[in-house]
């Protein structure tokens, strides 16, 4: 899982540093700030595609835009907001040119009763029989609306904060709470009836 | 503790549910994508969109610059270029049908009969003071045989042209040919070895009475000079009833009404006027004019002459092979 920004050694330039500099020529800047954030970016190009191929291709192609966008960045908006945005529009974008192709599988909204009687966490036991399986959390991950994929992603994967969170889907801050709250409980109840 | 701590410490196994995902991009996505950002900064150091306006601004103007830069370094090339560049080769590619040895004896046999034909008008010119009047005309009009005259700087095409003229002329020789080649071959090897210098007075009969041969053979054309004779006549009597000289047709202007206008320059001036050797295609012309007229050795003269004064002229070319052959001969020292 990537680091946080705020948990970065201080010494080290901040992401739009980094980005400005491959904008003045610098390929050791974009480096740095590839290896930075590969990872957890293609993990979430990943998850929510639920398909390698199509995520490979994605995973480029964000980056792709990345780079030829380079002299339109603007560090008064945080790069990872503004990354995750070009990856979450690229996705939506690809499901939308390829409406045979479903994104998820809706899941049916639950009623805050039965949100309340299952908010219990993962057993370690649960936790190591989910983990086994390959596919339980990306078939769990399908199962939720693509809002609160957007919201358990980027908190869990993309290890932003609500804020940025927000910010990147273009929403309200308590608005990412909520689905981030509602997809979580979902995804317990799902991989316990899995496991 | 903050909102966002308190969801996290409420979802710890979600946090570890996530981070056991170890899928990561492979090398080769790591390097496509590298790649892709080094390709962009390489083509971000081609020129740019502002570069590419100042060029095509600049650019009828630096076409122009270029332009002027050329005409300025090859004109004067160009004018420096003589005529004499051209490779005879590509001179007889004009006139194809040429066939120079050919013509040349058919030359060398209306030699003879010219100069038979150029007696007898010497009586008709004696009695005809208008039609020398208007031969004297058509002389200082540069029209003698029907041509502009040629400078020393005449352009090639000019040369070119000039010279298929020459050669229709030789064509139009053709019309005499009766006579055998041996004749006139053998009166240019009879011309005595002292002629090395150019003859103070050339005429009809210094060329015969040095060569006896070819009054022979002047004998056997006695029938054709007759019918020149006529033809000559006609031609002054026709220019003494026309004041214009262009008027006569481009082969009524043969060698007869020439011989006109020199015996006429020479009543009158007492020597003939070598002006045309001011000229190098004039001085041609007078020495395929003299072998014309039989004056072989006024020919051979003036071939000689023309060849210490033109070298290398590509109108050597023109010349009789046997009248170009003793001129050689004779112009190299013992």
């Amino acid at each position: 899982m990537n680091l946080p920004q705020e948990n970065r050694d201080a010494t080290e330039p901040s992401d739009a540093e980094l980005m400005l500099g491959y904008a003045n020529g610098e390929i050791r800047d974009f480096e740095q700030l590839y290896h930075r954030h590969k990872k957890a970016l293609y993990q979430y190009v990943l998850k929510k595609c639920s398909d390698k191929s199509i995520a490979d291709e994605l995973y480029q192609d964000v980056w792709a835009r990345v780079i030829s966008s380079r002299h339109g960045y603007t560090p008064s908006a945080p790069f990872r907001s503004w990354l995750y945005r070009i990856a979450r529009n690229r996705v939506i974008d690809y499901y939308r040119s390829n409406k045979s192709q479903s994104l998820t599988v809706e899941f049916v909204d639950t009623s805050e009763t039965q949100i309340t009687t299952i908010q219990q966490p993962l057993t370690p036991d649960e936790l190591a029989q989910i983990t086994q399986s390959t596919d339980a959390l990306q078939k769990a991950i399908n199962t939720l609306p693509q809002a609160q994929q957007d919201a358990v992603l980027l908190h869990h994967v993309a290890g932003m904060s609500l804020s940025e969170i927000a910010d990147t889907c273009a929403s309200t801050r308590e608005t990412i709470k909520s689905r981030l709250r509602y997809a979580v409980i979902k995804l317990r109840e799902y991989l316990r009836e899995t496991v | 503790m903050s909102n966002k701590d308190n969801i996290r410490g409420n979802d710890l196994d979600m946090e570890n549910l996530f981070s056991n995902e170890k899928q990561t991009p492979s090398d080769v996505m790591d390097m496509a994508v590298l790649d892709m950002a080094h390709l962009a900064l390489l083509e971000n150091q081609k020129p740019n969109r502002s570069d590419n306006v100042k060029f095509r601004k600049f650019a009828p103007f630096m076409a122009t610059a270029a332009v002027i830069l050329l005409g300025v370094i090859l004109v004067p090339t160009i004018m420096r270029t003589p005529g004499a560049n051209l490779d005879s080769s590509t001179l007889e590619t004009h006139s194809p049908t040429l066939q120079p040895s050919e013509t040349i004896v058919e030359k060398s046999i209306q030699a003879e009969t010219n100069a038979e034909a150029e007696l007898a008008e010497r009586e008709i010119m004696e009695s005809s003071e208008t039609a020398s009047t208007s031969s004297i005309a058509s002389d200082t009009t540069d029209t003698v045989i029907g041509v502009a005259p040629l400078t020393s700087a005449a352009p090639p095409k000019q040369a070119q042209r000039q010279i298929v003229e020459l050669n229709q002329i030789k064509a139009e020789d053709a019309s005499a040919l009766n006579a055998t080649k041996s004749a006139r071959s053998i009166a240019i090897t009879q011309l005595p070895e002292t002629i090395q210098a150019p003859a103070p007075a050339p005429g009809p009969e210094s060329g015969i009475s040095n060569n006896l041969v070819l009054k022979e053979n002047i004998e056997i054309g006695s029938r054709r000079s007759k019918d020149i004779d006529n033809r000559s006549l006609s031609i002054k009597n026709q220019g003494s009833n026309n004041n214009n000289p262009h008027s006569m047709d481009a082969n009524g202007i043969s060698a007869d009404s020439d011989i006109a206008v020199n015996s006429l320059q020479k009543k009158q001036t007492g020597k003939p006027k070598k002006t045309y050797r001011a000229s190098e295609y004039r001085w041609v012309i007078e020495i395929h004019r003299l072998y014309a007229n039989a004056e072989l050795k006024n020919a051979l003269d003036e071939l000689i002459e023309f060849r210490k004064t033109h070298r290398e002229s590509l109108y050597e070319n023109t010349f009789p092979d046997d009248l170009l052959t003793e001129a050689k001969n004779r112009s190299i020292p013992d």
